[in-house]
Parts: structure tokens; sequence; C-alpha cells
């Protein structure tokens, strides 16, 4: 992959008359936080964030190869009504199965979004199943806060919930595969390695990872220095499994991990003024990976080879880009690599790398 | 004839604990391990059935347990893993380090189980409900073979109760979290194989450090909690050279603990690539 083209420097004061050509807005008429790319398509979903139980998922198309601020726009076609916020969005990641789009909230729902058709007449999204794990005798759900769909293995999603747990779906068969007390406290993201490894990060401040074929076990690789700091986020580098990259809850430091070296993190970015809130490794590059936060900013960093090049004050992000206002979410399109997408206030901005 | 007693019933003594009986059971379990409990009334001089030392043992005396004082952490921790897990008091008290399932069970009977139900049931008023299929067809969940003599306390305790309330989706299992620090291995990895074999027992014995070690017994926290920063946190505790070994570094760290024979595989593995 080439080095990331840097945006224009008219980015951060740049105004209605003097477009980015690197950045395309979309507005809608609520918050955003969940996003994720379509494998297949050129479609980016977004889950509102509002605190009721009337939310909404819409689609939105962009064109990859000549974009424009009139391509990249809602389809209002392939939007549709959600219960709660979602907390998670991701497409099915094997691209020659049928679309479908998985969403967490109270509980796990797969919507089947065909993306064949993308004009004004597509049919609408359906809801293909709900899958949900409560006790027949209980009338209370614990909410998901995130989950993974299995790229090697994708009949197989993985979900992270607040009742300590993970589990794991059979989405064929409708049925849970595994589940697991994962942490001693509520399990706030999940990952994915391979067919049958997963990590997940919790409240009680680490990270672990398991291995479906050893249930009896699951291994920590890294506790937050401070106690009883919860850790948020977790992202795992496809393109290299050595390596993940955590958030810790209001801390502006993103926290980079070599799962051979345990308990130290091969390197600290400390560049985010603010909380960091979104972590992602480029989908196509070893050692690439973005992060964004409350400081406005999206920042690409570059990792060294080996962890004994880190420089000891730290490592400098290779590109920066300011949204002017808090970022919440990011994600890095595996099928377009050159894209990126970041959600702030009720704004969907696209910027290519 | 029935079951028959587990002990005479003449002169035997019943009722509360004094403490020089507990200073006795102590000392004879300390000197002697745990185990063979018929015997151990005899042989320690006490008035007491065999079952009466062993439950004293493992509810009151045994080492780094916790009586008392439940957190509001801890609460809300026992109410969520009831939740999912039903009347299960050994898995339940394997997530909090120090307590013990008799305690678990005589709180949530005591105090959470009436103020959990006054907020779920209709009128205020809580009621157990069997899920309608699935509860015999359910295997109960294995939490590890450091839980198993708690998991058949707790299934004596409540047979009832654990069958009735078993989730009607696949067993959930709580594995047991293993701590890895890089300077653990990094120490084993320096020294040769009988030194390794002399200080390991040492570290094994010390125990320390099992308070923040969740789902671990006493008697395996101790192990995994033994962290020592020596060597350069620079280098990789396996070799990372060849497309998939990665994986296999952390099964061999997840069982270390179990088996010191799996690390030495590992390390000349390592040596040989």
């Amino acid at each position: 992959m080439d080095p990331p083209k840097p945006p224009s420097s008219v980015a951060s004061s740049s105004g209605p008359e003097t477009p980015n050509p690197h950045a395309f807005t979309c507005e809608l008429p609520h918050s955003i936080y969940a996003l994720a790319f379509s494998p297949v398509a050129p479609v980016l979903a977004s889950g509102s964030f509002l605190e009721d139980l009337h939310n909404r998922v819409s689609l939105l198309s962009f064109d990859p190869v000549r974009p424009s601020a009139a391509s990249f726009r809602a389809l209002p076609a392939l939007s549709f009504d959600h219960p709660y916020p979602p907390t998670k969005l991701q497409f099915n990641p094997r691209a020659a199965a049928p679309s479908l789009l998985a969403s967490s909230a109270d509980t796990l729902r797969i919507w089947h979004t065909p993306l064949d058709d993308l004009s004004d007449t597509a049919p609408a999204p359906e809801l293909r199943s709900v899958l949900d794990n409560r006790k027949a005798s209980s009338e209370f759900c614990a909410p998901l806060t995130s989950f993974d769909w299995n790229e090697v293995e994708p009949r197989r999603i993985g979900t992270a919930s607040i009742d300590t747990t993970c589990t794991v779906w059979d989405i064929d068969r409708g049925v849970v595969e595994t589940q697991l007390i994962a942490h001693d406290k509520a399990v706030h993201d999940i990952a994915w390695g391979e067919a049958g490894v997963f990590a997940s990060v919790s409240a009680d401040g680490s990270v672990r990872v398991f291995d479906l074929r050893d249930k009896e076990h699951s291994t920590i690789v890294y506790e937050s220095p401070r106690p009883d700091t919860p850790l948020l986020r977790l992202a795992w580098n496809r393109s290299d499994l050595r390596y993940m990259a955590a958030l810790l809850m209001d801390s502006s430091a993103v926290v980079v991990l070599d799962i051979r070296a345990p308990g130290v993190p091969v390197a600290e970015l400390h560049r985010h003024r603010a909380c960091a809130n979104a972590v992602a490794w480029a989908p196509q590059a070893t050692r690439h990976l973005c992060s964004a936060g409350d400081d406005g900013q999206a920042l690409i960093w570059e990792l060294p080879e080996t962890a004994a090049a880190v420089p000891a004050e730290g490592i400098d992000p290779v590109l920066v880009y300011d949204a002017g206002a808090e970022i919440n979410q990011l994600q890095w399109a595996a099928a377009h690599p050159d894209w990126m997408a970041i959600a702030f206030e009720n704004k969907v901005q696209l910027l290519r790398v | 004839m029935g079951r028959r007693a587990c002990c005479a019933k003449e002169g035997v003594k019943r009722g509360a604990w004094t403490s020089k009986e507990d200073d006795a059971l102590a000392a004879y379990v300390k000197a002697h391990g745990e185990g063979k409990w018929r015997e151990v009334p005899q042989k320690a001089g006490l008035r007491r059935c065999g079952k009466s030392c062993r439950l004293r043992w493992l509810n009151y005396l045994r080492p780094n347990i916790r009586r008392g004082n439940i957190s509001y952490d801890e609460e809300d921790l026992i109410i969520r893993l009831h939740r999912l897990l039903g009347n299960r008091w050994s898995l339940i008290a394997g997530r909090l380090p120090g307590r013990t399932d008799n305690e678990i069970k005589n709180y949530w009977n005591s105090t959470l189980g009436r103020r959990a139900g006054a907020g779920a049931g209709a009128g205020g008023s809580w009621v157990v409900v069997a899920p309608d299929t699935g509860s015999h067809a359910t295997p109960a969940a294995t939490s590890g073979a450091c839980e198993t003599g708690q998991n058949s306390a707790a299934h004596r305790a409540d047979p009832d109760s654990a069958g009735t309330t078993t989730t009607s989706a696949a067993a959930v299992w709580a594995p047991k979290a293993v701590r890895c620090t890089g300077g653990l291995f990094f120490f084993h990895r320096d020294t040769t194989p009988a030194h390794a074999g002399e200080t390991a027992t040492p570290m094994a014995g010390g125990g320390g450090g099992g308070g923040g070690e969740a789902g671990s017994s006493d008697d395996c926290s101790s192990a995994a909690s033994v962290s020592l920063r020596v060597g350069s946190h620079d280098e990789p505790c396996f070799s990372g050279d060849g497309d998939g070994d990665w994986m296999d570094d952390v099964r061999a760290l997840a069982s270390f603990l179990e088996s010191d024979e799996d690390w030495l595989r590992c390390q000349t593995a390592g040596q040989l690539a």
C-alpha cells in the first residue's frame, strides 16, 4: 500500500466555498454513533444515537472512483427504524453471501439489506432474525456493547455484553454456539483473530484472549496500569495478528499490544489532546492505524518495525485531520482502503487517505 | 436401612465452634493438608464429625477467605451472575475472590433475593419460574478442575434449585483467566530446566496476589499471580517467526501454569527455530 496521501492543508480552514477535495460530508437529522462499510458495494451504514427507543439506521452511498459532494448521500429507500441506538453495525464480511447487516443493541439483529439496487425504488431492508439469549423466565435483557463478525468463519458472530459474558452465535442456525463468562465486569468490545480465537476488553481493565478449543482458560494479555480503569475499545490487526490496539476510559492514549510480549504495551500513542474514542487498523497494511477522539482529530500512525525502535519521546502521527468537533466513530473501509469514515455530531464524513 | 451415618452419634459435639477448635483444625490442616476428613477429628483431637471439620475449613478457616462486608460491586456482580447462572453458587462464588459458595447462597437467600425479587415480580413477590424446555437436557457448566469440589458442594446443597434454573441455551463456560507477564516467561527462559524446577515450587507455595485474580481458586491464583520483572521487555516470550505460530504461543501461555512440560517443549521448539 502506498503511503497515505496527505489531506489538503486547507482542510481545517476550508469554508463552503473551498471544499476539501479529500473530505465529503453527509448530514443526517440525528446524532450518529455506529458506522459500517459494506464489503461489496460503495455503501456506508450509519446508526443514530438518540436516547430513545426509536432510532434509525441510514444507508449512505458514495462513489469511490469519482467522489463528489453530491454522490455522498443518504438512501431513503434503504433506511429503516431500529429499536435503541445500535452499539455496532457490521455487514457480512463474505462478499458472495446475501447482503446482511448485523446490529447490536438490546439484542443482536440480522437485517437483509440488498445492495444491488440503490435507486429510490429499491426494496426496503427487512429484519431477518433476532438473536436473543434471554432465559425464558426473565423479562430483563443484558444490553450488548459490541459484536464482531468472524471473517474466517462468517457463520460466527461474537457479542459482548454488560453481563460479563461473550456469546458466540451460529447465525445460520440462529443458536448460541458458546457463551463464556469472559470478565469480572461489563465487556465493552470484542474482536476475532482467527476462526476460533477472539479477544475482549472490559470494565475490569483487562484484555483477554479466548480460544474456543480450550474453553477452560483465557489469557490476560494486558491490564490497565491504574486499577479499575475500564478498557473501552479493542481492534485486532487482521493483517498482522500479533498486534492489537486498545483504548482506556478517559484517556488520550492508544495502547498498542504485542500478544507475544504480554503485559507491557509495545507503544502508547500520546498525541491526542482529549479522550480517544475510536481506533482502527489499516485494512491492507500491517503497521498503520488510525485513531480519533474528543479533540476532533483523526490521526494516522505508522508503527516502527520493532518495539525497540519506539523513540523515548513517543511516536508522532504521519497524518492529521481536524474535523472541528468530537469524533465518536471511525471505520476504515476494507473494500476501499483509500477511504475511511468518521462520525461526529450529526455528520458522517468520508475521508480519502 | 438408608444412608450410613457419617459418624457415631455419641460423643460428638454440635453447635458453634470455639476458637480452640478452630486453632486445632487449622493447625492440623496446615500440617497435613486437606483430605481424609473422616480421620481428621481423631487425629486432631476434635470431638466433631469429619464432615463438620471439612465444612468448617472450607467455609471459614481456609486462607484468603473473606466473610461479611459484601461490597456494592460484589452485590451487583452477584445479582447479574445469578440472573445468568441461576442458583449455581459455586460458579458465582468463583467470580468473587475470597468468597465461598455457602456465603453467596446465604447472602442471596437472606438479602439479595428478596430485594431483587421486589423489583422484578408483579405485586412485589418474587416467583422462580423454571424454563419450559431444555432444563433437563442442559449439561451443568464446568468451570475448571479447581472448582470441582465447590461444584459438588453446591449441587449437594441445592440439588432441586440447580436443576430447575439452568439456562435453556448452550452451557455457559467460565474460563479461568491466566495472567501472563513478559517477565515471568523471560525468567524461565533464562534458566536451565533443573533450576526452573527448583524455583517453581517456592513460587507456587508462596501464594500472594490472589486478591486481584478473579475466576480462580486460591490454589491456582497464587501461581497465576506471580509476576517477575526479569529480562528485557522488548524481547517476545516466544519466537514470532513463521506464519500461524503466534496462536500456538498464546495457547502455550495459557497452558503453562497447568504443566511445566508444555513450557519446556515450547522453549525447545523456540530454540530450534
